[in-house]
C-alpha cells in the first residue's frame, strides 16, 4: 500500500500564520569540571512542526476520516513542507491524552484546526 | 596489548576531541553458536544496533525501519543499554543488556528460542567507517532473561574457568595406582 498523501486529500495545503518548526540534532553534551563542554553527535533528531489550518466543516470531516481510517492514527504520510516546499514524510503527534487535533470554532462553517507533525528522518 | 592501541585513529580522535561528529555505535548480534537448523532454534542471527544512520532496505510503505549497515549486514535500530560488569571483592559482576522495548514477539522469542545456548557478540564501530570493527566483545552467552512491562534484560556471562577442575584428575588410587 503506497504511503498516504496529504496533498491528495481535499484539505488545505498551506498552514495559517503561526506555523512553527522545531529543528535540531541529537547530541551528547557533557560538562567537565573545568573547561569547555564536550559535544558529540548522537544522531538525527525527529524535527516537529506545529500547524494550524482554517477548515470548512466538510474538510474537518475529511481530516477525521483521513486520520481514523487511512492513517489508523499511526501511519506516516507525505506532506508538502510549508518552508521548503518539498514533500516530507510526517506523522501526527498526539497529545498525551490521545488528542490528534483540536478544533476551534471561528465562524459558521469554519473551524481553526491545530495539529503537530513530526518529520521522519 | 591495550585496547586503545587497537582502535582506529578516527575513533581515538573522536573519543578525545572536545567536539566530534563521530557516532560510536554498538552492534549486537544474537546467534546460535552451533548453527542448529531446527525450526525452533534461533539459527538466524538477530542483529541490533543502538543507533541508526539510515533507513534499511526492509523499509516498506507500511513500515519504516532504521538501522546500520555494516559489512553488508543490516542491524535494526533498537534503543538499548549495555551494563558492563563491575569489579568487586567477590569477583566479576554480570554483564547485561536492557531493551526498553517490549512486544509480544520478543516475549515469544525469549520463551521459545532461548532454550539452548545462545551466544552474543558485541561490536563497536564509528559512523564514518561502519565496516571497521573498533572493538569486539566475544564469547558471551545469554544465561538468564527477564522481562516486565517496560523492559527486557538479558544477562550475559562467559564460560567460567575458575570452577573447572584443574588438574582434571584427582591423584587418587583409582586414577593413579602407581603412586600408592
Amino acid at each position: 500500500m503506497p504511503i498516504p498523501s496529504w496533498a491528495s486529500q481535499a484539505l488545505p495545503q498551506v498552514p495559517q500564520k503561526g506555523f512553527s518548526e522545531s529543528l535540531g540534532l541529537n547530541i551528547i553534551r557533557s560538562n567537565p569540571d573545568a573547561g569547555p563542554a564536550k559535544m558529540r553527535r548522537k544522531g538525527t533528531r525527529v524535527n516537529t512542526m506545529d500547524l494550524s489550518f482554517i477548515m470548512t466543516t466538510a474538510q474537518c470531516a475529511t481530516l477525521e476520516t483521513f486520520i481514523e481510517d487511512t492513517l489508523l492514527g499511526v501511519k506516516r504520510f507525505t506532506f508538502p513542507h510549508p518552508r521548503t516546499f518539498t514533500n516530507v514524510e510526517v506523522r501526527i503527534v498526539p497529545s498525551s491524552d490521545g488528542e490528534f487535533f483540536k478544533l476551534q470554532y471561528l465562524a459558521p462553517g469554519f473551524w481553526n484546526t491545530s495539529l503537530k507533525f513530526e518529520i521522519l528522518p | 596489548m591495550s585496547r586503545l592501541s587497537r582502535l582506529s585513529p578516527q575513533a581515538i580522535r573522536a573519543m578525545f576531541s572536545s567536539e566530534t561528529d563521530e557516532q560510536l555505535i554498538m552492534l549486537l548480534t544474537i546467534y546460535d553458536p552451533n548453527g542448529n537448523t531446527s525450526p525452533t532454534a534461533p539459527t538466524t542471527p538477530i542483529r541490533l544496533s543502538d543507533n541508526y544512520t539510515q533507513r534499511l532496505s526492509s523499509t516498506t510503505d507500511d513500515e519504516v525501519i532504521y538501522g546500520v549497515v555494516s559489512r553488508s549486514n543490516e542491524y535494526v535500530f533498537l534503543p538499548m543499554t549495555l551494563n558492563l560488569p563491575n569489579e568487586n571483592d567477590s569477583g566479576m559482576g554480570d554483564c547485561s543488556i536492557s531493551f526498553n522495548f517490549v512486544t509480544p514477539e520478543m516475549i515469544t522469542i525469549i520463551r521459545n528460542h532461548l532454550m539452548s545456548r545462545t551466544k552474543v557478540l558485541i561490536e563497536l564501530v564509528v559512523s564514518s567507517n561502519l565496516d571497521y570493527v573498533e572493538a569486539s566483545l566475544q564469547n558471551f552467552y545469554i544465561t538468564t532473561a527477564s522481562y516486565n512491562a517496560e523492559s527486557v534484560t538479558l544477562n550475559l556471562s562467559m564460560v567460567n574457568y575458575n570452577t573447572e577442575p584443574f588438574p582434571s584428575f584427582s591423584f587418587t588410587p583409582n586414577y593413579f595406582p602407581g603412586l600408592f
